[in-house]
């Protein structure tokens, strides 16, 4: 069978767990190495965005993304259990700031719509969509 | 202001941690054959947003002089870990050098602010501004149960550190850090040398900073820190009292024998000068000895003769004998003019 990226060289099929379950990826060496930052390897706990296996962070304490938190999820709470003692975030909410901002700006775009301040109008959408933006995680 | 706080609370810094949702942790951003593109586009909208602010200096580690890096790390504006990842790495720093934001360390963002003294509420209210900004445009990695997500599950939920740099010669010399340090863990503090993880109490400087960052909200992290400052500071003068009492004419000969010393040499390493510039300090702090130079000054002292700061100062690379000799000559000038003994 061909790597499925590189489409050229003979590829291997490693088994990679992930929080989903197990999934297996047909690549070529070079092409898992480019991929995942690391030697072909299979059987480890495996982060499907970064490649961090969990015997990496077992090792450094390092994190290799966002995502490394919800494929290690099971794993990672007793160890922040540990270190922090407790597991809910109480602080500060970006989420939250935004939502709230979208609220109040929902408001003041309905006082320009109604005024007819066209200006107003755009800034306050061009502002709604940049929220929209961040919300959804910095996806365009 | 309290003045007798200010001669144990030095000065503080307020980290915040954050990362861009959608690149890996530095760590692991730095192994990708994209991380140069990558980290640029981090950096350019850092950059966007907080010129928008205000005027910062800008310094990408990767083209930074060692003299230069070293410079920074001594006046604690950048680290050591940021000049390991001077591949992907820069800083922002406030003219005045209250603020630093260093990208591409540990975490994609920390935001610090600095300050003489121990006023956290002003600080933090400061760098969560610098916050609210950068968060305009960058979508941060959030999670509803574990807050902000940081590269290190130990700066997880606020990401917030509040650190107050110490001056504990009593405690300290009387053997009672290790006191001192397990009544601060009870309290979800920690306590170690001034320049960070794993490194000695140089000069009777200590950081006191808390341990925790997920669970508590950022007031009620800020509110511990400044209830175990309290903690300390009281220890500190019940000590330095007895010190005093008990201290009679040794401690007395100790403080004045230093100050000799470094009013009247010609060579000084660092590292006897630390230790000396701590007698002066503990004298100035117990009233054995005024020399016409606050406690806040000699600090700044300190920092303009560590080896970097002095290079600076002289526009070119010095051997360490010519530093040394510097650093003598500066000192003896700094000190002499007004000594009295009290």
């Amino acid at each position: 069978m061909l790597c499925t990226q590189c489409g050229k060289n003979q590829a291997r099929t490693y088994v990679l767990r992930t929080a989903e379950g197990e999934r297996s990826v047909s690549l070529c060496p070079d092409c898992y190495r480019a991929r995942y930052g690391r030697e072909p390897s299979d059987g480890d706990k495996v982060c499907p965005v970064c490649g961090l296996t969990l015997a990496e962070f077992r090792k450094t304490g390092l994190l290799g993304c966002a995502g490394c938190y919800s494929a290690f999820r099971e794993e990672l709470i007793p160890t922040v259990k540990v270190v922090q003692g407790r597991l809910r975030h109480t602080g500060k909410d970006p989420v939250r700031a935004l939502a709230d901002e979208r609220e109040e700006l929902e408001e003041e775009l309905s006082v320009a719509q109604k005024m007819g301040d066209r200006f107003m109008e755009q800034r306050i959408r061009y502002r709604l969509s940049v929220i929209d933006r961040l919300m959804s995680g910095g996806e365009e | 202001m309290n003045i007798t706080y200010e001669s144990v609370a030095v000065s503080s810094r307020i980290r915040l941690a954050r990362n861009f949702n959608d690149y890996p942790f530095p760590g692991m951003l730095i192994r990708s054959p994209h991380a140069k593109e990558q980290a640029s586009e981090m950096v350019r909208t850092v950059h966007e947003e907080l010129n928008a602010l205000e005027e910062f200096d800008f310094y990408d580690v990767g083209t930074l002089t060692e003299a230069r890096a070293a410079y920074l790390v001594e006046r604690n504006l950048i680290s050591r870990d940021l000049v390991r990842h001077s591949a992907i790495s820069a800083a922002l720093i406030a003219p005045d050098e209250s603020i630093s934001v260093m990208i591409n360390e540990e975490d994609h963002i920390r935001e610090q602010y600095f300050m003489r003294g121990y006023d956290l509420k002003k600080a933090y209210e400061r760098i969560t501004g610098i916050d609210d900004v950068i968060a305009e445009s960058i979508p941060f990695a959030f999670d509803k149960e574990f807050g902000y997500l940081t590269a290190c599950p130990t700066n997880l939920g606020t990401g917030l550190r509040a650190s107050v740099m110490m001056f504990l010669p009593a405690v300290s010399r009387r053997g009672l850090m290790r006191r001192l340090a397990s009544e601060l863990n009870r309290l979800g503090l920690t306590v170690r040398g001034a320049s960070g993880e794993g490194s000695g109490a140089e000069g009777d400087l200590f950081q006191v900073s808390n341990e925790v960052t997920l669970g508590f909200t950022e007031t009620e992290i800020l509110a511990a820190v400044e209830e175990a400052l309290r903690i300390v500071v009281q220890f500190e003068l019940r000590e330095r009292e007895r010190m005093k009492k008990e201290g009679g004419i040794s401690l007395r000969d100790k403080v004045t024998r230093s100050y000799g010393i470094l009013t009247n040499c010609c060579v000084l390493g660092m590292g006897e000068f630390m230790e000396l510039v701590a007698d002066v300090k503990l004298g100035i702090a117990l009233g054995l000895l005024d020399c016409g130079r606050g406690l806040s000054a000699l600090d700044d002292h300190i920092i303009a003769m560590r080896p970097a700061n002095i290079d600076r100062l002289n526009g070119r690379t010095l051997t360490e004998s010519e530093r040394d000799a510097f650093r003598a000559s500066e000192t003896v000038a700094f000190l002499r003019k007004k000594g009295i003994f009290v």
